[in-house]
């Protein structure tokens, strides 16, 4: 009977092995539930970044009270079509600046805190064509929110972190 | 031709049709000079004129060509492609010339200068004209209007010039009529450089005279006193046109459209209205399609006939009434007297299609017209004809869709909305009731509130969503105080499909309701417009391109 004492330290190290399984498992849940609702946050924050930028352009462009950059319908555009500057990303970051960057003021938060990128957004003017004696003003505007983390290669590929883009078309 | 000048004063270029005037050479030449306000020619042999570059000017309001207004013929159709292509080219090289502004003055003389310094830049004298220059120079001269109408600014393109890299065949053209004098109609080509040109030439020139019509030539002898502003554009055979109503002419003559070459000055067609003499044409409102082609216009006569005109066609032999000669509406009084429709009409969208034509009636350029004690109104009316499409049928038209009594008119297809002043304050109350667009063609307002004789001699203007007429009460004859002796004016915001108050009021005031257009941004006393946002939407993030482009796409 002295030859199966041994089958309790087995057993005790194979539940050892099992439980530590099992919390090596959990803890691991914890951690990408975790990630995945901080993933979630940083969206969302980039999305409502974003929506501000847009906003700030929309509200810039009603009310005329901030000097805001607008692109120009390019001559060789034909009339009533939409605007495609925002879709070169080389635009963004082009130099002169063809974007307008939302002051810090406007979206820090209630520590003071800002991301490292502002939210920008670039305002293209388009050409309607009235139906009535009433004139009609259209613009694109095209909205980006960054990331803390965001980083960007030279081509305008994301390197780091994340960025949301909204857009509207506005007409008064 | 009549008389330009240009490039300074001593170098005045004049030129006179044989027989126009009756005098020698030297004769002329002096009173061209002296109707260019050479001092050295006044008191002797000539009357004193006063220190002023040009007469009095009465009913004049100058027009500032600079930057012009952008008729947005960038969307016109393919058939005029060329056209189409240039134009935004063209609207820069405006943006980019000196501003000229030109003016009319009694004495039948439409003067330009330069806006950044003053000086004066061009002189013109119509044909018509000349005559009066000896009246204006006797000693014995009292002052007779002789002044100048409505200018407007065009963007006419002449197909005849070819277009190159350095030369467009866009032309921006002033084209006036004589007001309360002689009848005539003129178009002047303002020059459009852009400052860096070697031959910079902002102001127009003798040769700039485009044409000029009066009442003497044979197409134009219903041509009366045309006060409102002629209307130019494309018709939907590529033509440019100036579409004019004949104006007034007193009791002999009946009432005429004349669709004019915007180029040459040849009448394309002149269209006689029925209701015989004595009527005149007042002010023309084109209806221009999508793609800014002329499909309709719409004026009204002094008989209360609110006309349209069926343009729709691309054939210049269809072009005429609509509606199968008859008016869209016929305004009359609660008296059934007809009312005079002198304004322009305005019109907006109708939601169901069609557009709905917003005019009032009353007149006030005739002496007696002051004295005169209707009671006007203001009409709403929808023609329910989707806009470029013809507009022949007869069953379309208000006039004779109504079942009311000839004592009424056709009010019985509208509804009526009252505004009665509130006592004791400078403020109106207006009625709200709803218009049912499904048995109704409109609405009307009576205009039988204080001040007495209200009327609507100016063009209603569109903003922010609402129809602004401003009315003007002359001073009032019947009891004259010394207050009395000022006219008033009383402006209405109304919504324009009830002519109600709606909702966002307080629409009506005398007093502090200023409509001010800053920057391109319209504010109505402190009411900003309202963010409109067609669509939002979250995008992806566009692919990177291999070379990044730099500009603006």
């Amino acid at each position: 009977m002295q030859r199966e004492q041994g089958i309790v330290l087995l057993l005790v190290l194979v539940m050892l092995l099992v439980l530590s399984g099992a919390a090596g498992w959990a803890a691991k849940a914890a951690i990408s539930a975790e990630q995945v609702t901080n993933n979630l946050r940083i969206n969302a924050t980039v999305q409502e970044w974003a929506e501000l930028a847009l906003r700030y352009c929309e509200d810039g462009v009603i009310d005329k009270d901030i000097p805001l950059i607008i692109l120009p319908l390019p001559l060789g555009a034909s009339s009533g079509t939409l605007p495609k500057a925002w879709s070169a990303l080389g635009n963004w970051t082009a130099t002169p600046r063809q974007t307008n960057t939302v002051p810090a003021a406007q979206w820090q938060d209630a520590f003071g805190a800002i991301a490292a990128t502002a939210p920008v957004c670039m305002i293209e003017e388009m050409r309607l064509a009235p139906i009535d004696m009433q004139s009609l003003q259209g613009f694109l505007i095209t909205a980006r929110g960054f990331s803390q983390d965001y980083q960007e290669a030279s081509d305008g590929t994301i390197t780091s972190g994340t960025d949301a883009w909204v857009q509207s078309m506005i007409r008064f | 031709m009549g008389i330009a000048h240009g490039l300074g004063y001593p170098l005045f270029v004049w030129a006179l049709t044989a027989g126009a005037v009756q005098v020698d050479a030297a004769q002329a030449h002096d009173l061209a000079k002296y109707s260019l306000r050479n001092t050295s020619l006044q008191a002797s042999p000539y009357r004193i004129q006063g220190k002023g570059v040009s007469g009095d000017t009465l009913h004049a309001a100058p027009l500032l060509a600079l930057h012009g207004e952008d008729f947005k013929y960038d969307f016109l159709p393919s058939l005029v492609a060329p056209a189409r292509d240039s134009y935004r080219q063209f609207l820069e090289l405006k943006k980019m010339r000196r501003g000229q502004v030109f003016f009319g003055a009694n004495g039948g003389s439409l003067h330009a200068f330069d806006a950044d310094t003053g000086d004066q830049t061009f002189f013109y004298r119509p044909q018509k004209n000349l005559g009066s220059i000896g009246r204006t120079s006797k000693a014995a001269y009292t002052n007779h209007p002789s002044g100048y109408g409505a200018l407007v600014e065009a963007d006419v393109y002449d197909s005849r010039v070819t277009a190159s890299a350095t030369s467009t065949a866009w032309r921006n053209v002033l084209i006036g009529s004589s007001g309360a004098a002689a009848p005539k109609l003129f178009a002047i080509h303002v020059p459009v450089q852009s400052e860096g040109d070697s031959n910079t030439i902002f102001a127009p020139s003798a040769a700039d005279i485009l044409w000029e019509v009066d009442s003497s030539d044979s197409d134009f002898s219903d041509l009366g006193s045309v006060l409102q502003k002629p209307a130019v554009g494309m018709m939907r055979d590529g033509t440019w046109v100036v579409i004019v109503g004949n104006g007034y002419v007193g009791d002999k003559r009946t009432a005429r459209l004349f669709i004019i070459n915007a180029l040459t000055g040849v009448c394309i067609k002149s269209i006689v209205l029925p209701g015989g003499a004595p009527n005149g044409l007042g002010g023309v409102r084109l209806v221009l399609d999508i793609q800014r082609q002329i499909t309709a216009a719409y004026a009204g006569d002094l008989q209360g006939n609110l006309w349209k005109f069926d343009f729709s066609s691309a054939h210049a032999v269809d072009w005429g009434l609509a509606f199968g000669n008859t008016a869209l509406y016929k305004a009359k009084s609660t008296t059934d007297q007809a009312e005079p429709i002198t304004v322009s009409p305005a019109y907006v969208a109708h939601p169901q299609g069609g557009n709905l034509v917003l005019f009032g009636t009353g007149k006030l350029f005739a002496p007696a017209d002051a004295k005169h004690h209707r009671v006007q109104s203001l009409y709403g009316v929808w023609d329910k004809v989707i806009t470029g499409q013809n507009s022949g049928a007869l069953s379309d038209a208000i006039s004779t869709e109504s079942s009311g009594s000839a004592a009424t008119g056709a009010t019985s297809k509208l509804v009526q909305q009252t505004v009665s002043a509130m006592g004791g304050t400078a403020d109106y109350r207006g009625s709200n009731r709803g218009v049912d667009y499904t048995v109704r063609r409109g609405w009307f307002i009576r205009l039988d509130m204080a001040p007495r004789d209200l009327r609507l001699v100016f063009e209603p203007q569109l903003a922010v969503g609402k129809v602004f007429f401003q009315l003007l009460a002359p001073l009032d004859v019947r009891s004259p105080t010394l207050a009395s002796y000022q006219g008033k004016s009383v402006t209405l915001g109304l919504n324009p499909f009830s002519g109600s108050a709606g909702s966002a009021g307080p629409p009506f005031a005398v007093h502090n309701y200023a409509i001010t257009s800053a920057n391109g941004q319209t504010t109505v006393a402190g009411e900003k417009i309202t963010l409109r946002r067609s669509w939002r939407q979250i995008i992806n993030r566009p692919a990177p391109a291999t070379t990044p482009k730099a500009g603006g796409g």
